[in-house]
């Protein structure tokens, strides 16, 4: 029989297996779909946050006009302060529609067009801002794509018209943009990283620059925290941040064809990164921050995953003697507090016939004395105040309850009052109402 | 003994049952989470900054304070609470959004958005064509060719780019142009440039820096710089855009720190040079 498993890929092969996987596997179009939401998404958003007052730059004095690159080719100005505010909102509408998946290819490339006009205006007074220029990008490459082939309102509206939609298929063409993406974000890391060494070469992370650095933006910019003081006390911390810095930031590429550990650490590396410029610096890079988020982390994964996580609660089922009206409150209470639904809450004066059949174990005398909780998959069951403190885990507003019950006081005084109230439940229940047998 | 039975199986609700679990559990998550922040930022960072402040917590913690002998414990609570309300607002919008996602009519669109291929779905796969893997190929190529060759040249290329901020060494010292105005008593002040020189912010002293005063060439165009400056300010606080005081004179400062030994934050200038010093029209 000839062996079915794949021969070890070496140095190169391995290296162009990776890269030609990371942008060419054939995926979903149900994923770019909603990375094309979380793009237009953010450039919506940032357009809110970083464009305030933007009809205010027709006032500018001509005299602080230094055009960009870009302004320069194309012999752009500013315009009229209606003019301004029109191209704003023109540009807000489009990212909106993009986000939507509606009006194709030409509104997106609209997007891209004016992006550079509406980014790219403030920039030409004296200060160059980098993170538009990669929110930018990601405009041109979703302009490129098929970015509404999958969970978009067009993609909807053929299907329901009975016309070929795509969402179904698997294709590199998904895939690309994505990737592109996340490359023109590492690059532009790692440029920087690398624009270091060339610059000052290893003296930027082994001399006091970026403590001095640190301490120019306490007078330029607010941060959040005042590490000077701290590095008194640690003189080799600001080495070892600039160090990771140059790191993380040259490294940051990998994070395309990375897997499992590793990715999780270049990942969490990058944002301490730029978390670390927002603390120390005051500098908020916004736009890189969003970005990484946004094409780094799988949401849709993580958002269902998390809707999912109650799985990690074990489940209970819970047997209380149903003539007994504080059991029967109690339960009531215990059920509505149940918010992930973990509990099986079941009356065994009722269900005894369906309770001697699942658990053949549950002694009815022993049962009908004290609550009994049984874990799925298991042949014993817990008694009494055990049973609540076994249970208590699987609801987490019981936590503070469940923790505090393993201390020997608190445990001894639980079980006291439980055996109290168990043994003299029938004397100050209570009422119940009638049974109903099935 | 034997094991326990399995439960009953599924019924016909289920899937109800689990978008409306899913939704109770996403509103569970978000209140108790909501109430955990609200307990740590009411009760325990302000201790802990109080306690940092009075210098009773761990000595690190205490070297964070050290603008205490200028700044007021109200100061830093104060700043605390703006920054808490800030983070506060952003969880309380990404609640929202993830409640509303969670909400089961909204959950059962999203699926039906996004049926996910596999072999059941009878999906497909497509190729690329030449054509297309050479339009892909020219785009990136203009992309990182533009990078490359910014690199190359050493400029800014906006939006292409060699990324060389804070590439160059940072020496103990450094100087920035600052404005300052003056109002009709004579007295001075350094004003907040987001807030003050709308719609520069921080824009404004790096493009000040720009013209790198004392360089002759530029001193002509520095004073324009700073009287546009000024007519900016008075424009907009006569529009009543923000509210600072009346504009009498304008004047630009450079200040010049020592960062070692390292200042203390707030701490003034080692010097102070005008180089600018003019009176408003009005």
């Amino acid at each position: 029989m000839p062996s079915t498993t794949k021969p070890a890929l070496k140095g190169n092969q391995w290296l162009l297996e990776r890269v030609n996987s990371a942008f060419f596997e054939p995926r979903s179009f149900v994923e770019l779909g909603w990375l094309r939401v979380l793009v237009y998404a953010t450039a919506l958003l940032l357009s809110f946050t970083l464009l305030g007052h933007y009809a205010l730059w027709a006032d500018v004095d001509e005299v602080f006009w230094q055009p960009v690159f870009v302004f320069q080719l194309f012999s752009l100005s500013p315009h009229s302060p209606s003019a301004l505010l029109f191209l704003l909102w023109s540009f807000r509408a489009l990212l909106l529609l993009a986000m939507l998946g509606t009006g194709g290819r030409p509104i997106r490339f609209a997007a891209a067009v004016l992006s550079l006009y509406v980014f790219g205006l403030p920039h030409n007074f004296g200060k160059v801002d980098h993170g538009d220029a990669v929110v930018i990008f990601c405009l041109v490459i979703l302009a490129f794509s098929d970015a509404d082939r999958g969970f978009s309102i067009r993609s909807v509206w053929l299907r329901t018209r009975g016309l070929p939609s795509t969402p179904l298929r698997l294709s590199p063409e998904a895939r690309w943009p994505v990737a592109s993406m996340q490359l023109m974000l590492t690059v532009a890391l790692a440029e920087a990283g690398f624009a270091k060494l060339r610059t000052s070469g290893f003296a930027w992370i082994t001399t006091d620059n970026l403590r001095f650095v640190i301490e120019r933006h306490a007078f330029t910019h607010q941060p959040l925290l005042n590490l000077s003081q701290l590095f008194e006390y640690v003189p080799w911390l600001p080495n070892a941040f600039a160090g990771g810095t140059v790191a993380f930031e040259i490294l940051a590429p990998l994070l395309i064809i990375a897997r499992g550990p590793m990715k999780v650490i270049l990942l969490v590396g990058v944002l301490g990164m730029l978390a670390g410029f927002s603390a120390a610096l005051g500098i908020v890079a916004l736009q890189f921050d969003l970005l990484v988020l946004v094409l780094f982390v799988p949401w849709r994964s993580v958002l269902a995953k998390s809707l999912r996580a109650r799985r990690w609660l074990p489940r209970y089922t819970i047997l209380y003697d149903g003539s007994c009206g504080i059991c029967a409150k109690t339960m009531r209470l215990v059920g509505g507090i149940d918010v992930f639904k973990r509990l099986e809450i079941v009356d065994l004066v009722n269900q005894w016939d369906e309770v001697t059949r699942r658990f053949p174990f549950v002694s009815l005398d022993r049962a009908l004395v004290d609550l009994h909780a049984i874990r799925q998959g298991e042949s014993r069951a817990t008694a009494g105040f055990d049973a609540y403190q076994s249970f208590a885990r699987s609801v987490p507003l019981f936590w503070p309850i469940w923790f505090a019950s393993y201390a020997p006081v608190i445990s001894h005084v639980g079980k006291r009052i439980y055996r109290y109230v168990a043994d003299h439940r029938h004397e100050d229940g209570c009422e119940i109402p009638p049974i109903v047998r099935s | 003994m034997s094991r326990a039975q399995s439960p009953m199986p599924p019924t016909a609700r289920t899937d109800r049952a689990e978008y409306s679990s899913s939704f109770t559990a996403t509103l569970a998550a978000v209140t108790m989470s909501l109430a955990v922040w609200w307990m740590t930022s009411r009760l325990l960072v302000p201790a802990i900054i109080t306690a940092g402040y009075e210098g009773r917590a761990f000595s690190q913690l205490n070297a964070l304070f050290d603008g205490r002998s200028s700044h007021p414990l109200t100061e830093y609570l104060a700043d605390w609470q703006g920054l808490a309300r800030q983070a506060t607002w952003m969880f309380i919008l990404l609640s929202a959004v993830l409640i509303a996602l969670s909400i089961p009519v909204n959950q059962r669109l999203i699926d039906r958005l996004s049926p996910v291929p596999h072999t059941g779905n009878r999906a497909t796969v497509e190729l690329l064509s030449r054509w297309r893997k050479l339009q892909i190929g020219v785009l990136m190529t203009v992309m990182l060719g533009g990078h490359a060759v910014s690199v190359v040249l050493g400029a800014e290329l906006w939006p292409f780019s060699n990324y060389s901020m804070y590439s160059s060494l940072q020496s103990d010292s450094f100087s920035m142009n600052q404005l300052v105005v003056v109002d009709s008593t004579g007295a001075e002040y350094v004003l907040d440039e987001e807030t003050h020189f709308l719609p520069f912010g921080i824009r404004l002293p790096a493009s000040l820096n720009n013209f790198r005063w004392p360089a002759p060439g530029d001193t002509v165009r520095l004073r324009r710089a700073v009287v546009a400056a000024g007519a900016l300010y008075e424009k907009q606080r006569l529009n009543a855009i923000h509210d600072g005081p009346p504009l009498s004179r304008i004047r630009l400062y450079t200040w010049t720190w020592k960062l070692e030994p390292a200042p203390e934050r707030g701490a003034k200038p080692e010097s102070s040079t005008l180089v600018f010093d003019y009176a408003i029209d009005h």
